[in-house]
């Protein structure tokens, strides 16, 4: 289906691949080292896994590579190859299309829906097994009387065998299972009109576990192909599941017998769970193993970059390929790499210059407002009227050539000197430091000259707040470098972004494929920006608390964009937070880890303690494939620190309604004339502070 | 099958002009002008409003069932514990207040009473307070299958599955039932053309398209946006294009009569084909978004 399309990025989902695109577009992460997806797995040993991950990390894409057509594929479709070369077969079912809410409600009893769903599973699990079974008989040629003899032992598992007639071969028993099935499909439809389960007509004739182990044992004692053989029920969508249901597949994962094993692919929100249905709860690393995949992923920078790599080249390669347009993986690499513009910030600054060509600044207006601002309410430097005010705009424009950058620094050090200084100090006093340390900048850049500082550190910060109060695009997320480091981790926030820059580079004429074509900056961005908002809006998050936890975001992030797009920024490219999440309610806890659950957050391993109180404080990230929908940094630098009360009412539902007013006071402790109000220094004399206050 | 021959007229301005003297005649209480003038306006034996605790209203009006259940199973329990609905009864349903999943239970309860004729009323408005801004349901708290309207065949075999949404413009709901069932290949969207208003269709398009990465590749079809015959005989064909489909299911997201199209199609066919109906359920939906009445359509059901 890709080879039809005319963007070599469309299919961002497993699900629209077909099993031989599984296989064409597979790439092992790793596949040297000791951290590849095989070797994770094991598919050798019987320990169960719990394949975690978040929406498109690549889970469907994995359990479907190791199903019983896959490999297939992987040997010529030859059946034998299988068995005795990979001595298990992947059993890959979804749990979507159980329709498990079916199960519930309807004025029956919840032990009812129980023995119901338990017995319903297994037909519906066992229908793939049967199949595939079916399958192998076939290709072996394999004599009709051990087919014969393998569906009588199947039958004898259930209660009624005797009276089970006609039933001699694999399709046989399919239908069966159909049948058996159907009367459930009905009695469940029925159950919203009648309100009750008629169990005359369902009749229960297995017990839990039968069917799901006992198959396999049966196959794999009376079938000499199949000795040794592991059977491995991969399931996906394990967080469709309910609560209940998910403790009834955690108790076969417990109870699991030989030749059977489980993978079970869940999202890390679905992973819910670990209780067995007697209330046992599961050990990892004894009775099962996580294998979370974000994580495994998110730890391996580099072995990400390598892997995102070879993902869009080995899409590009095939996209060329289906045009008979023969390359290396090396070059076409090479070329489309070449055609992304590359960031500049000299373009964003002559936009900006060019924006403003006829009218002043936004920051020089926005200074202008804030040293009016400071007459009016503070009083304190009566020296400062009108016509001073314009000399100490002139003062921040001196010896920058219009250039809006080297004003924001000269700004930024104006006003981190007028919240530092003593408040009778003059203003034109502090202009006249800032521009003498300015100057002597220019000239000879000494180390210990603030501007080096300012300028290393600040600059992102002062990029983004001018795009910002210019309405002009910061490109600063652009280039394939830049879109790995921002999918994080997420093969499919990658993909997504390349699939709009081609999309957004051919609307504007740019033949991104071509091998004379380019990928504008303006492209590169509104991909980037759309895959943020694609990831911001696609979470399944659903009900009251689905709403909290994205009012909860919205605070979060309205606090750091404000850290960032302030007077007196405090940190540099602030885009951490520590917190002490264990002294907190058990609502903000909860929050905190939805939205770890959702990857709207991720957590840093390196938390630390609190000084004071010696208690650890968890270090978490925005995701970076946020930052852009609201003009975030994505570099790992600063970070800051969210008290009890703060992180309360950005976390806690029941506290949102404080979160207003400490917003507002952050507001003004980072932003002129109002930081006053909170600097240490204080006036020299009472009678001006009796005025100030 | 031919749907598109069953009967449907229309009145334009609220002057419905039906003589028919129905046995039961039900609407749903929104609090809009539209559903309070056809209310008055037909002639039943018994006549029943009927109060969705969705949108949080409390009618100052006589003839009220009031639902103590945000379930569509449990809604109208009461409601026909206290009627006795005959197989031949003549009854007459305004659906333009009714929420969408609750009118397809509510139409496929009656059919399982025996009841084969339906008469269907439903009124667009002048137009909606908010524009394209209208929102008509809350935060989705769970996409699930309608009560009852399960198939009763589901095959495990998922890999030929159909996904049919009648697409309106809430890109939210249309993005959860994507997500729900974003396993299933072939998606089918269903765009109301002609619309109810003549920038809705173009809304529609815009708003599926914020919902892009969430549904994938995705195959349009149109049918009116007031026609529900139409819309049936659109599902049949895309089921006719796909012979080796296993699983179906269709979600009712745009107008009613769409949603009253996908009740009719499954009614007439769930005991051969393995229909699902599928919706993003909210506990709170927005009364009182529609200003006027345009034209009235009504629909006369028949069912097998």
């Amino acid at each position: 289906m890709i080879n039809d399309l005319d963007n070599p990025f469309s299919v961002t989902k497993a699900t629209e691949f077909s099993d031989s695109e599984i296989l064409a577009y597979w790439v092992n992460f790793n596949a040297k080292e000791n951290v590849s997806i095989e070797t994770i797995l094991n598919p050798n040993e019987y320990l169960p896994k719990y394949v975690i991950g978040g929406k498109g990390c690549g889970k469907t894409h994995i359990l479907r590579y190791f199903s019983y057509s896959l490999q297939k594929l992987r040997n010529n479709n030859s059946v034998i190859d299988v068995l005795e070369k990979y001595k298990y077969i992947g059993l890959y079912s979804v749990f979507g299309g159980l329709n498990s809410s079916r199960f519930s409600g309807k004025n029956v009893d919840d032990s009812q829906w129980q023995s119901i769903f338990e017995y319903y599973f297994e037909l519906y699990i066992c229908d793939n097994l049967l199949r595939t079974v079916r399958e192998v008989v076939i290709s072996l040629e394999s004599p009709l009387s051990i087919e014969a003899l393998l569906v009588q032992n199947i039958l004898s598992i259930f209660s009624n065998f005797k009276e089970v007639t006609n039933v001699s071969t694999f399709s046989d028993l399919i239908e069966y299972f159909n049948d058996l099935r159907r009367k459930i499909d009905l009695q469940i439809q029925n159950a919203a009109f009648t309100r009750q389960l008629d169990f005359e007509s369902i009749k229960i004739l297995f017990s839990p576990g039968d069917l799901i182990f006992g198959i396999p044992d049966s196959i794999s004692n009376n079938h000499p192909n199949f000795k040794d053989v592991k059977f491995i029920y991969i399931f996906d969508e394990y967080e469709k599941l309910y609560e209940w249901q998910k403790k009834f597949v955690n108790t076969l994962v417990w109870d699991k017998k030989t030749p059977v094993t489980f993978w079970i692919g869940a999202r890390r929100y679905g992973f819910t769970t670990r209780r067995t249905k007697t209330g046992e709860e599961m050990k990892s690393g004894s009775e099962f193993q996580d294998v979370n995949l974000d994580e495994i992923i998110r730890s391996n920078e580099d072995l990400y970059k390598e892997f995102a790599d070879k993902l869009y080249t080995n899409r590009l390669v095939k996209f060329y390929e289906s045009r008979n347009i023969s390359t290396s993986p090396e070059e076409a690499s090479k070329m489309f790499r070449e055609r992304f513009e590359n960031y500049d910030q000299s373009k964003i600054i002559n936009s900006i210059i060019k924006k403003n060509i006829n009218k002043e600044y936004e920051h020089l207006s926005k200074f202008r407002q804030k040293l009016n601002s400071y007459i009016q309410t503070y009083l304190l430097d009566t020296s400062l009227n009108g016509k001073s005010v314009e000399g100490l705009i002139e003062g921040i424009k001196a010896n920058t050539e219009n250039d809006p950058l080297e004003q924001k620094y000269k700004l930024f050090r104006f006003y981190y000197l007028w919240h530092k200084v003593d408040r009778l100090t003059p203003l034109e006093d502090i202009l006249n430091r800032v521009n003498s340390e300015y100057d002597s900048y220019k000239v000879s850049k000494q180390n210990d000259n603030p501007f080096i500082e300012i300028k290393d550190k600040r600059k992102k910060d002062l990029i983004a707040q001018l795009t910002k109060e210019n309405n002009i695009k910061n490109t600063e997320y652009s280039g394939i470098e830049n879109f790995i480091q921002l999918s994080q981790g997420n093969a499919r926030s990658f993909i997504i972004i390349l699939k709009k820059t081609i999309e957004y580079s051919k609307i504007r004429g740019e033949r991104p494929l071509d091998y004379d074509g380019r990928i504008s900056l303006d492209s590169q961005y509104l991909a980037v920006y759309d895959t943020s908002k694609w990831f911001y809006e696609d979470a399944e998050l659903t009900g009251e608390l689905g709403k909290q936890v994205y009012i909860s975001l919205k605070n979060l992030t309205d606090y750091f964009i404000q850290e960032r797009f302030c007077d007196k920024p405090i940190e540099t490219t602030v885009s951490q937070f520590y917190v002490k999440a264990e002294a907190l309610s058990i609502e903000a806890y909860d929050c905190i880890e939805l939205m770890k659950m959702h990857s709207f957050i991720i957590e840093r391993d390196n938390g630390r303690l609190a000084k004071t109180s010696g208690r650890k404080e968890r270090l978490f990230q925005i995701n970076k494939i946020l930052a852009p929908l609201w003009n975030l940094p994505t570099v790992i630098r600063g970070s800051i620190s969210l008290n009890d009360e703060i992180a309360e009412a950005i976390f806690n539902f029941n506290c949102h309604s404080s979160f207003e007013k400490l917003y507002k006071k952050r507001k003004a402790q980072l932003n002129a004339p109002d930081f006053l109000k909170y600097s240490s220094k204080k006036p020299r004399n009472t009678e001006s502070q009796n005025t100030l206050f | 099958m031919d749907y598109t021959i069953f009967y449907k007229t229309s009145y334009l301005d609220g002057n419905v002009f039906i003589t028919e003297n129905y046995d039961f005649f039900f609407s749903g209480y929104d609090d809009c002008d539209r559903t309070k003038a056809i209310f008055d306006k037909i002639s039943a034996k018994s006549k029943f409003w009927i109060n969705f605790p969705h949108y949080n209203l409390s009618p100052l009006v006589t003839d009220i069932y009031k639902c103590n259940s945000y379930l569509e199973d449990e809604c109208f329990i009461d409601l026909f514990s206290a009627i006795a609905v005959q197989p031949n009864a003549k009854i007459c349903v305004d659906i333009t207040g009714f929420i969408r999943p609750h009118l397809i239970f509510f139409i496929n309860f009656l059919y399982r009473q025996g009841i084969k004729k339906i008469d269907f009323l439903y009124s667009e408005p002048q137009h909606y307070k908010k524009a394209e801004d209208t929102t008509f349901s809350g935060f989705v708290d769970k996409a699930r299958l309608i009560e009852g309207c399960g198939s009763a065949t589901n095959l495990v075999n998922t890999d030929n599955d159909l996904l049919i949404i009648t697409a309106g413009y809430d890109d939210k709901l249309i993005s959860s039932i994507s997500k729900e069932k974003d396993k299933i290949k072939k998606k089918y969207y269903i765009f109301g053309f002609p619309s109810l208003q003549p920038d809705m269709y173009q809304e529609s398009i815009l708003k599926i398209y914020q919902a892009k990465e969430s549904i994938g590749k995705r195959i349009d079809k149109f049918a009116p946006a007031f026609d529900p015959f139409v819309t049936a005989q659109t599902i049949d064909n895309i089921i006719k294009e796909n012979p080796n489909h296993s699983n179906i299911y269709l979600s009712p997201l745009s107008t009613k009569p769409h949603a009253l199209g996908i009740a009719f199609y499954y009614l007439w066919n769930y005991q051969t084909k393995p229909i699902n109906i599928i919706f993003p359920f909210s506990n709170v939906y927005n009364p009182k978004t529609a200003i006027g009445i345009k034209k009235t359509w009504k629909y006369t059901f028949e069912l097998p």
